[in-house]
């Protein structure tokens, strides 16, 4: 190894010297202070690579995450649906063909075989066309009971914003539900489970926005309060993040309903996003 | 579903602020950066089956990573400064190097060409030895050293040259 070499390796790797780095430094002990130089460099760099990392980063990840797990289980419940209606309808249009009268042709002389027209009864047709009303029914109720069109996003910001802004003291009350039963009870009648307890939760009751009743939620957190309401019943066709009068939330479409979030930053409606999906359930 | 879930929460708890400072590093721009990451971590979400191993977690993420910024952005050839190795051994090290600021020393890292600055953030911030950062890259070792003794000799270059015309914003542009 000569000097040249050993600048090499160590300008390769400062923190990694091999056994014959460690040979040739016992024999130039002056290089020490060229091993603590490039240390000391590397320790610059290491700083220099530790930038700030944006605020909410984790949780808006989580968001995301969240968000794409609810629309998978929305898709697949729908195909799910899809399959079991196609399965009806073809049971039922079977069950009608195969119920047509069998001909018989065992009293008819062996030298005369009269063939009889193939006739379907009018029970058949009639079941046939039931089957159907059923499964025309059943896709009416599920995909919207309320047959809602779909609703503008900036006029939800609005009803919501006039929702909130009416009564601030719910942004610091305390009212929970008296027993658990009764915080299920409350959720499901927006057509959700509670799956476990939601942290920080120091307000939950019934609301009425723009005439409709909705649940109305507000979660603490250490910068301040967020504020989650839950309208069933109503459609959005995709989710958006809004900003207004110095409060800033996201509106997302949910299963049967749509869950408008606000806060006064997007940090804190990114933590009340994944603290609440993360404990309910739509179904 | 839950463990899926848990399991998830781990990783993101665990690298998404190393992983944004790696894509900061990759891409330059900080709305760019959480835009990767963000991908990087759905792309790993949907993907999470294929986990076998947890300890490999990191490079597998990192390998997302990568592959997200080579689909986001065409890439193209940096300019390469050629430097003569033995030149800088000799001028670079005997040189006392200026104590910068931290904005300054990351402005000169920002000029660093990617294929320099690349694996000094894999051995400096990650840890990852030459060899990995050979498996990482899909590099052979000694190309690996190669590039971590240049890209150390340049920032030096640029430390010390920024430091004697006192203007630390007009040296050439590497990289993107």
């Amino acid at each position: 190894m000569n000097d040249l070499q050993f600048q090499k390796e160590l300008q390769t790797n400062p923190f990694k010297l091999d056994e014959a780095m460690l040979a040739y430094l016992a024999q130039n002990p002056e290089l020490k202070a060229s091993v603590q130089k490039a240390r000391a460099f590397d320790q610059q760099i290491e700083e220099a690579f530790d930038i700030e990392i944006p605020e909410g980063l984790e949780e808006r990840i989580l968001m995301k995450q969240s968000f794409f797990v609810g629309e998978e289980a929305k898709s697949n419940d729908e195909s799910k649906v899809d399959q079991a209606v196609k399965a009806d309808l073809s049971a039922a249009l079977d069950s009608a063909s195969n119920d047509q009268p069998q001909m018989d042709i065992s009293s008819a002389p062996a030298s005369v075989t009269k063939l009889q027209p193939k006739t379907l009864p009018w029970w058949g047709f009639g079941g046939v066309a039931a089957s159907i009303l059923v499964v025309v029914f059943s896709l009416n109720l599920w995909q919207a009971p309320n047959s809602s069109p779909l609703v503008k996003s900036t006029d939800y910001v609005a009803h919501i914003m006039t929702h909130v802004e009416h009564d601030p003291e719910h942004l610091t009350a305390f009212k929970e539900p008296k027993s658990e039963q009764d915080l299920h009870k409350l959720f499901l009648a927006v057509g959700a489970t509670v799956q476990q307890p939601l942290s920080e939760m120091s307000y939950a009751g019934e609301c009425v926005v723009n005439g409709q009743k909705g649940l109305h939620l507000v979660m603490q957190s250490p910068t301040g309060p967020v504020t989650v309401i839950v309208m069933p019943g109503q459609q959005l066709a995709a989710m958006e993040a809004f900003k207004t009068s110095g409060y800033q939330g996201e509106l997302l479409p949910v299963k049967g309903g749509v869950v408008a979030i606000v806060a006064h930053t997007m940090e804190q409606v990114a933590s009340g996003h994944m603290r609440f999906f993360k404990a309910i359930k739509f179904v | 579903m839950h463990n899926k879930q848990d399991f998830f929460e781990k990783l993101v708890s665990a690298y998404s602020k190393d992983l944004y400072r790696y894509a900061y590093w990759l891409c330059k721009q900080p709305t760019v950066a959480e835009d990767l990451v963000q991908e990087t971590f759905m792309r790993a979400w949907k993907a999470i089956d294929q986990l076998k191993d947890e300890k490999v977690a990191k490079s597998w993420l990192i390998t997302i990573l990568r592959r997200e910024n080579a689909r986001m952005y065409e890439k193209y050839q940096p300019l390469l400064l050629e430097i003569e190795e033995d030149h800088v051994a000799e001028d670079v090290h005997s040189e006392p190097l200026p104590q910068l600021e931290k904005a300054q020393l990351q402005q000169f890292i920002m000029q660093l060409p990617d294929e320099y600055r690349e694996p000094m953030v894999l051995q400096i911030m990650w840890g990852y030895t030459g060899e990995e950062i050979g498996q990482q890259l899909e590099l052979k070792l000694a190309t690996v050293n190669t590039r971590l003794f240049r890209g150390r000799q340049q920032l030096k270059k640029m430390m010390i040259k920024g430091t004697k015309s006192g203007d630390f914003t007009s040296l050439k542009k590497g990289g993107r």
